[in-house]
């Protein structure tokens, strides 16, 4: 557990993890103080319930921004971590103390940590920052639909888990935000577990299959006649009322982990140096 | 062999780019598949923002592959290179205009690719102001893809290859994400007014406009008849040159960048 | 031909590399250079072959100033410490991708040096599969390949076995015969006492002639 913390440790003293988590930040600050002028003053009978006032809620060009630039942000946040260790030398001292197959688990499981803590941990931030300036007892919608509207509980429908939602709407805020950090660590570590395969000898080349993968979700629907949106925006975004699929979901995230961990339980059985 | 699969790769995204096209449109003409395949399904405002940041991924793809080209020699055996590389400036030069035929040939694949399925699938005749169009897509075309990756690699060469990709990278995305404000721009008619007239420039200056080809305008009736969806003064040649002198910005720059390099560590990347 | 380097002086990150250094050389001697770890060796490399600018002072080889007359040392085979080639090509497509800068020599030479350092030419190995003597050798034969003027070598011996070192100052021996200019930096006294005519002495950045060297 301790090196598995020690190795979380490093990973997040990196410039890179911090760039990340210091860009969301400043997206969700922007964001957050362009409501706060934007709603002073208004009556809290009129005002939407805080935590859709999120970024990541639609139609949100801060959220845009964050999701296009996703599969460049899930990989630079602790992708390299192995790349830079193997260049330093230092996963020698490591391999030597700790074994390969501890340094490898270790360093695979400590990629996802990181990333979910960036992620999801920026935008727990967001969320205590919106529960605490903006009104809990507000519960109007940025659609403008009312609760009265038999539309808004068909949209509500859509949400994963909407019950959670009609009756926890607050835990439920904060699930999203948990999610979001979960799914962007099974990324992170994906993109790790392929760094340790040795296809790519320049850093550049592994923002690659990230970004093909996530590219290619927005074709799956088409090529596989599917009657629900396989975009990886639609799952990545709070509240989003497209057609989306559970299993689809978990299937995706299963299929890439499936894939990193046999990518790295490939490096372990390889010589631990071979490049 | 990574040449040739980039080829097959940008033909793959010509393909991909041209089916949607084919299976809705009854027929075609070849400027029609021009106007389409030069990023013809995106347009202003939130709900095109994801169909923008689709059609640019070939792009993307060739700037990550590509972003290495010149910044490579940097790396691992720079010094045993440049110590024979007397003349660094025609060296660049030379690799500049190899990345240039470069974004040519995979720009070509591309657009081939689509015209393969148009000439399957649709009787059609090209008339010169087609040609005209076609050329000049792809020429604005090559000129971006060319200006953007040499820039991934002159950033490449002050930090690293993965900083220089994700400042241009997102910059793309950034210009991209722009066009979000721009939704009224032309709702209600040509732009009035101060901040109409200041959105107005800020579009028509946006490096990510001068792809689309149906946003543009052509003193040749027939071409613009094709295109020119919000009716502006937006030419083609303004395009081609804005494209143009970028590209030869970069490349002064790259000459500077490139003559300044000091070979103090043994190779910025393994 | 007569190198001369005439107070040069660097600066990295605050840090004098390079003070006030002033040098002498002429072809077909061998100049040797010791130092601590961090004295400003491979630093001094750098700045005489060009590969680093200075930012005071004159490189300066038979009358033509380095950065004004040419960029780089004209006709010089270098290595440096920890300086490797490409990982995935041969020893021979190394040198055969370099040797196609300059385009001056032909296959056959090429074959000729990877022989000499006592590797095999047809060696399928790529270059991330050698052993750390076997990329030392390779490297040797990049900069002896080309028959150079000048020779600037960091650490010759590193990772070398008896054989090997045998091999290598015989090398230097018959290029120095050759005519070439060599200047090697080494930890090795043996190789100091037994190939340089003069030895020079490198300590934060300064350098100084090692007096009682008898040529």
């Amino acid at each position: 557990m301790g090196i598995l913390l020690l190795q979380i440790k490093v990973m997040l003293q990196k410039k890179e993890a911090a760039f990340c988590y210091f860009f969301m930040l400043t997206m969700i600050l922007i964001h957050f103080f362009q409501n706060i002028f934007k709603f002073a003053g208004t009556d809290i009978s009129r005002m939407y319930q805080p935590l859709k006032l999120r970024m990541l809620y639609e139609d949100n060009v801060f959220g845009y921004y964050v999701i296009e630039l996703l599969p460049v942000l899930v990989v630079l946040v602790s992708g390299f971590s192995y790349l830079d260790d193997r260049k330093s030398g230092e996963d020698i001292f490591w391999i030597a103390r700790i074994g390969g197959k501890k340094y490898f688990f270790f360093k695979y499981a400590a990629s996802f940590v990181t990333s979910l803590i960036v992620f999801g941990g920026s935008l727990l931030m967001e969320t205590f920052l919106y529960l605490l300036s903006f009104p809990l007892s507000s519960v109007g919608d940025p659609s403008n639909i009312t609760r009265f509207d038999e539309v808004y509980w068909e949209l509500i429908s859509r949400y994963f888990f909407p019950d959670i939602y009609i009756n926890h709407p607050y835990l439920y805020g904060v699930g999203c935000c948990v999610a979001f950090g979960l799914m962007c660590g099974v990324l992170s570590s994906f993109s790790l577990a392929i760094s340790m395969s040795g296809i790519f000898r320049f850093r550049i080349l592994l923002f690659l299959p990230v970004y093909l993968i996530l590219t290619m979700t927005y074709y799956f629907k088409d090529f596989l006649k599917l009657d629900f949106d396989t975009y990886y925006g639609y799952y990545f975004y709070f509240y989003d009322t497209a057609p989306k699929n559970i299993f689809a979901l978990i299937l995706f995230l299963m299929v890439l982990f499936v894939i990193s961990f046999c990518l790295v339980c490939k490096k372990i059985n390889k010589d631990v140096f071979e490049k | 062999m990574k040449n040739l699969g980039m080829l097959l790769l940008s033909s793959a995204f010509g393909l991909l780019s041209i089916l949607p096209f084919s299976a809705s449109q009854p027929d075609a003409s070849f400027g029609s598949m021009a106007v389409w395949m030069g990023f013809g399904n995106v347009g202003l405002g939130s709900a095109y923002l994801i169909d923008f940041l689709y059609a640019i991924v070939p792009m993307v793809v060739f700037q990550m592959v590509y972003g290495l080209y010149l910044y490579r020699h940097f790396c691992t055996a720079s010094v045993y290179y440049f110590s024979r590389c007397i003349k660094r400036k025609s060296w660049f030069l030379q690799e500049t205009g190899s990345l240039l035929l470069k974004s040519f040939l995979y720009e070509s694949a591309y657009w081939i690719a689509g015209l393969f399925v148009l000439a399957f699938k649709y009787p059609f005749s090209i008339t010169m102001a087609d040609v005209c169009l076609f050329l000049y897509a792809v020429t604005i075309n090559v000129l971006w893809l060319f200006a953007s990756t040499l820039a991934v690699n002159i950033l490449a060469l002050k930090t690293d290859s993965v900083a220089g990709f994700g400042i241009i990278f997102g910059l793309e995305v950034f210009f991209i994400v722009i066009y979000n404000f721009m939704e009224s721009l032309f709702l209600y008619g040509k732009p009035e007014g101060n901040a109409g007239k200041l959105l107005f420039i800020l579009w028509k200056w946006n490096p990510v406009s001068q792809l689309v080809v149906r946003w543009h305008s052509s003193m040749w009736k027939e071409i613009d008849a094709m295109v020119n969806d919000y009716q502006v003064n937006f030419d083609f040649n303004f395009s081609v040159l804005y494209l143009a002198i970028l590209s030869a910005i970069l490349i002064i720059l790259g000459i500077s960048v490139i003559s300044r390099v000091e070979l103090i560590s043994n190779g910025m990347e393994e | 031909m007569k190198l001369t380097a005439e107070h040069l002086q660097k600066k990295i990150n605050g840090k004098k590399i390079l003070n006030d250094v002033n040098l002498e050389l002429i072809s077909g001697r061998v100049y040797g250079i010791v130092g601590r770890n961090g004295s400003g060796k491979t630093m001094l490399f750098r700045a005489l072959s060009g590969l680093m600018k200075c930012d005071a002072g004159k490189v300066i080889l038979d009358g033509k100033i380095l950065f004004e007359d040419f960029p780089v040392l004209p006709g010089i085979g270098i290595i440096l410490e920890n300086a490797g080639l490409y990982p995935e090509l041969t020893g021979f497509q190394n040198l055969k991708y370099l040797a196609g800068i300059k385009k001056k020599i032909k296959d056959d030479d090429i074959y000729a040096s990877i022989k000499r350092v006592g590797l095999d030419p047809d060696d399928k190995r790529i270059f991330r599969k050698y052993s750390l003597g076997m990329k030392q050798r390779i490297v040797i034969a990049q900069a002896i390949m080309e028959k150079p003027d000048i020779l600037f070598l960091d650490e010759p011996g590193n990772a070398l076995d008896e054989e090997g070192i045998k091999d290598i100052r015989k090398i230097i021996m018959e290029e120095k015969e050759r005519g070439a200019l060599i200047l090697i930096a080494s930890h090795n006294k043996e190789d100091i006492n037994l190939l340089t005519d003069e030895v020079y002495t490198m300590s934060n950045g300064e350098i100084s002639k090692m007096e009682g060297r008898e040529d």
